[in-house]
């Protein structure tokens, strides 16, 4: 094969790959970010607190679930019980459908409601990069092989000053050495 | 079509690779029906062998997905899965099927965690690392055991009780 033919080849393998996993690119660069940044914020979910003191007695073998489910009601109107427990004698935790939840001191009836809500796009394509089943696993394999076609076929696209032997090979010296300058401040 | 074949023939494995594929079945046991409120005394019969225990799913883990908590009033359990649980898990009762396993805690368990504690740099957190590894260490000569066992399920599958 001459070098001609290399470079068209890698255009059109560049290109069509290109193409075809721009949607997964998207997806993958905003659950990146998103997912980069565990520690600052929940990706998937806004959460909300609220405070609030109840007069129902909530104690362990007092309350029943009649009563659990009115305090339900009053400190979160509109999300429905699911179950609950108490994780020890003096907490109880209700679990509301959706992820929110109740906790609350069954001493004092003092307690605090964590609302969440699924945070629009972020939610999917965070549910997707966390690899949901085998056939995204299989379609995410195929994507990132496509990224080192990428990476290989963009060596042979544009020849002269702004390719590999000019310009290019500048940016990619520099793109190489970064994670490697990182990587030895971490070790 | 010429053209399309030549730009297009990469495109046809893709589609093939995803035509082929079958799902993994899941192992469906017939196993051992172990009470959240006896499991730390009796897993330890059952290690390695399917069991079924009921709990409430106190929450996905975050990192991931792969892991949850299973609670009752007596007693919490984490399961883990090769494949992530669904969100909506969280708050619903369940029975999970699943592999018993056990985590060995002992001396070199409490020096790992020391070697690992050093690394911290908060001092408060630091040292709260260290007066709880003693503790640990102090709670097992009390009962003069040589290692705490901590059980963990691997799952296998579950289903919603209601």
């Amino acid at each position: 094969m001459t070098m001609k033919q290399v470079r068209k080849w890698s255009r059109i393998l560049h290109r069509d790959f290109g193409f075809f996993f721009i949607g997964t690119s998207i997806i993958f660069g905003l659950s990146g970010i998103a997912l980069n940044h565990l520690n600052d914020w929940n990706p998937n979910y806004t959460v909300e607190n609220k405070l609030f003191t109840t007069s129902i007695n909530l104690s362990k073998g007092i309350a029943t679930p009649e009563m659990i489910k009115q305090v339900a009601d009053d400190v979160a109107e509109g999300r429905t019980m699911q179950k609950y427990y108490y994780p020890n004698e003096n907490k109880i935790k209700i679990f509301l459908k959706g992820g929110s939840s109740i906790i609350a001191n069954t001493n004092t009836g003092q307690g605090n409601v964590e609302f969440l809500r699924k945070r629009p796009l972020f939610y999917q394509v965070n549910l997707l990069h966390y690899n949901p089943n085998r056939w995204w696993t299989w379609f995410s394999d195929i994507f990132c092989g496509a990224l080192i076609l990428f990476a290989v076929t963009s060596l042979f696209m544009v020849k002269g000053k702004k390719g590999v032997n000019g310009r290019g090979g500048v940016y990619l010296a520099i793109g190489i050495l970064i994670p490697i300058i990182i990587l030895l401040f971490s070790l | 079509m010429k053209y399309f074949l030549r730009t297009n023939l990469f495109v046809i494995p893709i589609l093939l690779i995803f035509g082929g594929c079958n799902s993994s079945e899941k192992i469906d046991s017939s196993s051992v029906v172990v009470p959240m409120n006896q499991f730390e005394e009796l897993a330890q019969n059952h290690v390695q062998q399917a069991v079924r225990t009921t709990g409430i799913v106190d929450h996905v883990c975050k990192h991931g997905g792969k892991k949850i908590l299973l609670v009752t009033d007596d007693y919490s359990l984490h399961v883990f899965a090769e494949e992530r649980f669904d969100d909506e898990i969280v708050g619903t009762e369940i029975e999970v099927t699943g592999i018993v396993n056990e985590n060995i805690i002992d001396e070199s368990t409490f020096l790992k965690w020391e070697e690992n504690a050093n690394t911290i740099q908060e001092h408060d957190r630091k040292v709260s690392t260290f007066e709880y590894i003693e503790m640990m260490r102090d709670s097992l000569k009390a009962c003069g055991k040589d290692h705490f066992s901590e059980y963990y399920l691997d799952y296998v599958s579950h289903k919603t009780v209601n």
